[in-house]
């Protein structure tokens, strides 16, 4: 800042000058993201799971719905690695399997709680007025019934739904803390001087919205999304626990451990593998959205003590 | 003696980037009742410089060099003797009276504590001593008001209110960073008149850092110039205006709004402050310097004086500077 | 500060109305109740007894008159009667003491610890406390409640009871408190380093001092205390109980009921406790952190106070004002956790009302429930809204 030695004109909103800002900040963030050690190692790890709950299935001889009535009840071994249940379906097959709905669960949930979360609080704090005000009272109604409540609710009258009916309900009950965030952020930036700007040279309120406020609050709303992916593993993990998340033969890791815990005195590792399977994912996904937050945030400056 | 004596100080932050060499070298001194201004731009050290006199850098600071008030050494006190000096005998306001004041608590009742972090009075007796000082420094109604919330003051009154808390112990030592940057025009005129009775009233001597060059020469005794972390001219204030002999300070002058200036452009200063984090050898001012010659680039120019003590500058061709036509230095601009 | 109040109960009328309507809307569309589903499934079923379960669970009329006739009676205290007949009001009244308790001890643990947690972690931020306790908090975020609850009930009490009833000092255990004494003392040397500049052999001595102390003192407690007379004599059933939340038929004394209560809600609530703290300790550290390097907190240090009143009376006194909205934001997350907790250690409480009434699919029970949680909900809001007043004096205008 040279504030004490010029007195410049405000330089003209030129785009290609701040599509060169946006880029070195983007850099910036990828630098610290990088260096953020948790996150990065969380990052790895998280990949190697996917990979490998995708693409080791083809090769694993048990498929998740296969019985092998050679060994019921077996605890883990060389042949069924995380064990078998009481009709000797492989616990390896199923928690692979299980997390593979349980990520797709969780990534279309995310990605609609992030769609629906920027809509709404975008809409209500660039337009404000009735439009914010209607917004806004229907987001405190939403919220005045928990959660997982609400979905449970809603969940119990479609006993025959596919599997992705889950995400589906969860996205359209959860997205109520994004939109207040992105509210919040719109209300103020919508009287910035670009803004203002931009309405000068005549820019419609779509382009505004998209072009020039949504890109500033790129990192709160990655932020989100990403830890929303761990919130909607939980939140479906105790909906299987209600009985109300995917429906046999399908398994998710909620189905998994709910039915580890009906028969946790005799068959505890049909609770322990996919519980930590969960655990490790969502706890990566946390880390690598603090590592997010981190990279992100501009008042960032970390001394090292 | 000098009532307070900066010698040597250098002051180093870690960051994740490398080690920021915030302060360079910097010594000073101030008498009592004398006003030295500190300028510079934002990032030249000089709010550091004075933090690390009242002791609020973060733990993880490196202060070297040397504070002696009346002849005690503040630099590597631990906690306990530090809050000993800071508001009794150094008080401190600050920049942004909308953000310096705690909003949860009564004004009254802030500037209460200040007094009774010092003196073994109960807290009507104290906050007795915050009305008095209130109305010291003209808030009207001051007993009603000390009963107030932050929010309910308007930015001037609050700025009244800090140095009505930093006065309460009377210190010696006034330091005001940048205390009218952030008021409406009006008001800093009135906060600045605030100061100078405070100051004739008791002899204390302040230090007044801001990057208003104006501000600067209606209240200073003498002037210190800051620029990249290092003082690179001090003088009376007199000597400074008029006889210059560092080329940044003449390109400080050139920046002022002035009667004179109509017409034309103001003289900007090309390019920006160098990198605080490994910098290289000589004049940090080379790389924007009008005048720069190749022995600026190499050795680092100390503070010297040239024709009187009182007046040093950093400069390897202060002399040439002092015969050159100072506006002339930085590129007139003409007004289409 | 009573025109605030009431200004908020005034907002929150119409919020309850309208989330009366979701509440009926989304009750009206859970589908047939099981019992009428299973009447329909006997071959001999009569249309006139599907009629009259029909007309039991309410749901023969229209929508808008049903609305109608639940909600007056509803505010008039009639909830009706759930699948079996049985009136619903005083169910859930119960059951609602049940949860409230629960609810209010992990609320009160939980926020405490995590206030606790979060000003120490951001005072000493990058220590190995603050470390520790950052990944603590990001693994007790990660695990579903369900998970949580199923891991105590078989480590903290199945596992447990028979090695409490029989405690004996084996080699890994002696060794594992021996470590724990290392690493506390570790930390409090690492602390009071931190906490003052000079580093006197005293310092040291301390830290391995309380190092050792604690570690004498563990294995002392586990084999002379546990080991000994204390907690076998006269406790002959399990030590730690894992289904429900007081022992059935129990008759002792008041204190006696208020030990075997404890007992009960001892794991449960640790459950509730963890999940809470993690959240809380670190919006408490990063509220902590924001306020500790605020302009005002400078001031404060500025006038030469000590800096415990530093932290406490300007940067705890602070920070907490924004944490009253996210305790309150978190309860609906809390009472789910708890019906799930209940649920796994065989409570009956809302946890088993709610799971009831969903396998049932009886309406009125849900409607109750739901409502219910809608009127708590907004009550702690309330109760959030006025002490965040209380807390910040920029809202209490008006």
């Amino acid at each position: 800042m040279a504030d004490t030695t010029t007195l410049q004109s405000a330089p003209a909103p030129d785009e290609r000058e701040f599509s060169v800002e946006a880029r070195s900040q983007w850099k910036t963030v990828v630098r610290r993201f990088l260096r953020h050690r948790p996150a990065m190692i969380s990052l790895v790890v998280l990949l190697l799971i996917t990979l490998f709950v995708f693409l080791f299935p083809i090769w694993w001889k048990w498929p998740y719905t296969l019985r092998d009535k050679t060994a019921r009840s077996q605890p883990p071994s060389w042949d069924h690695p995380m064990g078998t249940d009481e009709l000797g379906k492989d616990g390896l097959g199923r928690v692979m399997r299980g997390t593979q709905r349980s990520l797709e669960i969780a990534l279309i949930a995310s990605f609609l709680i992030t769609t629906i979360g920027v809509f709404i609080g975008a809409i209500a704090g660039y337009f404000r007025g009735w439009i914010d005000a209607i917004l806004m009272r229907f987001t405190d109604l939403v919220l005045t019934i928990p959660l997982l409540i609400i979905v449970a609710v809603v969940s119990v009258g479609y006993p025959q739904a596919p599997w992705y009916l889950i995400p589906i309900i969860l996205g359209m009950f959860a997205w109520t803390t994004l939109a207040r965030i992105v509210r919040a952020e719109f209300l103020s930036l919508r009287e910035k001087e670009f803004v203002e700007a931009a309405r000068a040279v005549g820019a419609r309120d779509r382009r505004i919205i998209f072009k020039h406020i949504l890109p500033n609050l790129a990192g709160p709303i990655i932020v989100a999304a990403t830890l929303a992916v761990a919130g909607t593993m939980i939140t479906e993990t105790a909906l299987s626990f209600l009985g109300l998340g995917v429906r046999a033969p399908d398994v998710s890791l909620g189905f998994l451990i709910q039915e580890g815990l009906t028969a946790f005195k005799t068959r505890p590792w049909l609770f322990w593998f996919p519980s930590a399977s969960i655990v490790v994912i969502c706890l990566c996904v946390n880390f690598i959205g603090d590592g997010l937050r981190d990279a992100f945030d501009p008042k960032q400056n970390r001394v090292k003590a | 003696m000098a009532l307070l004596e900066v010698k040597n100080l250098n002051v180093r932050f870690p960051t994740e980037d490398g080690v920021v060499h915030a302060v360079r070298d910097v010594s000073f001194s101030i008498d009592p009742g004398e006003v030295l201004g500190v300028v510079g731009e934002s990032g030249s050290g000089k709010s550091v410089t004075n933090m690390a006199i009242m002791g609020l850098l973060p733990k993880s600071t490196r202060i070297d060099g040397s504070i002696l008030y009346k002849g005690n050494e503040l630099v590597g006190l631990d906690r306990k003797r530090q809050s000993k000096f800071r508001g009794r005998e150094i008080g401190m306001i600050f920049q942004d009276p909308m953000t310096s004041l705690n909003p949860v608590y009564t004004v009254g009742w802030q500037i209460a504590e200040a007094y009774r972090a010092h003196n073994d009075v109960n807290k009507k007796q104290a906050f007795a001593r915050a009305v008095e000082l209130l109305d010291l420094v003209g808030i009207p109604h001051a007993a009603t008001r000390a009963e107030s919330y932050p929010h309910e003051f308007s930015g001037g009154m609050r700025q009244r209110a800090m140095i009505a808390m930093s006065m309460a112990n009377d210190p010696e030592v006034l330091i005001a960073d940048e205390p009218t940057t952030a008021l409406d025009v009006t008001v800093q005129a009135q906060i600045l008149e605030t100061l100078i009775e405070i100051k004739e009233h008791t002899k204390i001597a302040i230090i007044l850092i801001t990057h208003d060059l104006g501000v600067v020469a209606g209240m200073a005794d003498r002037v210190m110039v800051m620029y990249a972390g290092a003082a690179v001219e001090i003088a009376p204030v007199d000597e400074l205006y008029y006889r210059p002999r560092m080329p940044y300070t003449i390109g400080l002058l050139g920046a002022i709004p002035s009667e004179a200036s109509d017409g034309h452009k103001l003289r900007q200063i090309k390019g920006t402050t160098p990198s605080l984090i490994n910098a290289k050898p000589g004049c940090a001012f080379s790389t924007r310097c009008p005048m720069v010659i190749d022995r600026c680039r190499t050795e680092t120019p100390v503070l010297a004086p040239l024709l009187t003590p009182d007046h040093v500058a950093a400069c390897h061709r202060q002399t040439e500077v002092l015969s050159i036509d100072v506006r002339s230095l930085f590129a007139p601009e003409v007004v289409l | 500060m009573f025109r605030f109040i009431l200004r908020r109960v005034l907002v929150a009328i119409p919020l309850l109305f309208a989330s009366s309507i979701l509440t009926f809307v989304l009750v009206t569309n859970i589908g047939t109740p099981k019992k009428i589903e299973d009447a329909l499934a006997r071959p001999n079923a009569s249309q006139a007894q599907i009629d009259s379960l029909r007309r039991q669970f309410g749901i023969d009329k229209g929508p808008v008159e049903r609305y109608v006739d639940w909600f007056t009676n509803f505010i008039k205290g009639d909830w009706g009667k759930n699948y079996n007949g049985l009136e619903i009001r005083p169910l859930m009244w119960d059951a609602m003491q049940v949860t409230i308790r629960l609810l209010i001890v992990a609320t009160v643990v939980s926020v405490l610890l995590g206030v606790l947690v979060g000003v120490l972690s951001a005072i000493r931020q990058y220590t190995v406390f603050d470390y520790l306790m950052t990944f603590m908090a990001f693994t007790f975020f990660s695990i579903p409640a369900a998970v949580l609850a199923g891991f105590l009930k078989e480590w903290g009490a199945i596992k447990m009871n028979p090695w409490l009833r029989e405690p004996s000092m084996s080699t890994p255990l002696i060794i594992m408190i021996s470590l724990f004494g290392l690493l506390c003392g570790y930390l409090v040397m690492k602390s009071r380093l931190k906490f003052e500049r000079e580093k006197p052999l005293s310092k040291y001595l301390i830290g391995a001092a309380a190092g050792l102390g604690i570690a004498v003192g563990g294995i002392f407690v586990f084999n002379f205390v546990w080991g000994g007379e204390v907690f076998r004599k006269g406790n002959p059933k399990p030590l730690i109980p894992t289904v429900g939340q007081t022992t059935p038929g129990f008759d002792g004394s008041f204190i006696e009921g208020l030990q075997d209560s404890f007992w009960h809600m001892l794991l449960p609530s640790t459950a509730l406790i963890l999940i809470g703290f993690a959240g809380y300790s670190r919006y408490m550290r990063a509220s902590m952190l924001d306020v500790m390097s605020s302009d005002y907190v400078r001031t404060a240090r500025a006038k030469g106070i000590s800096e415990r009143r530093v932290t406490t009376l300007h940067g705890v006194r602070n920070a907490l004002i924004p944490l009253v909205t996210i305790v309150a934001l978190d309860f609906g997350a809390l009472l789910s956790g708890a019906i799930i907790t209940e649920t796994i250690f065989g409570w009956s409480g809302m946890g088993r009302f709610f799971t009831e009434a969903l396998t049932q699919r009886d309406p009125r029970s849900l409607l109750a429930f739901v409502m219910i949680t809608a009127v708590s909900v907004v009550i702690f809001n309330l109760i959030a809204d006025i002490v965040y007043a209380q807390l910040d004096p920029r809202i209490r205008i008006g």
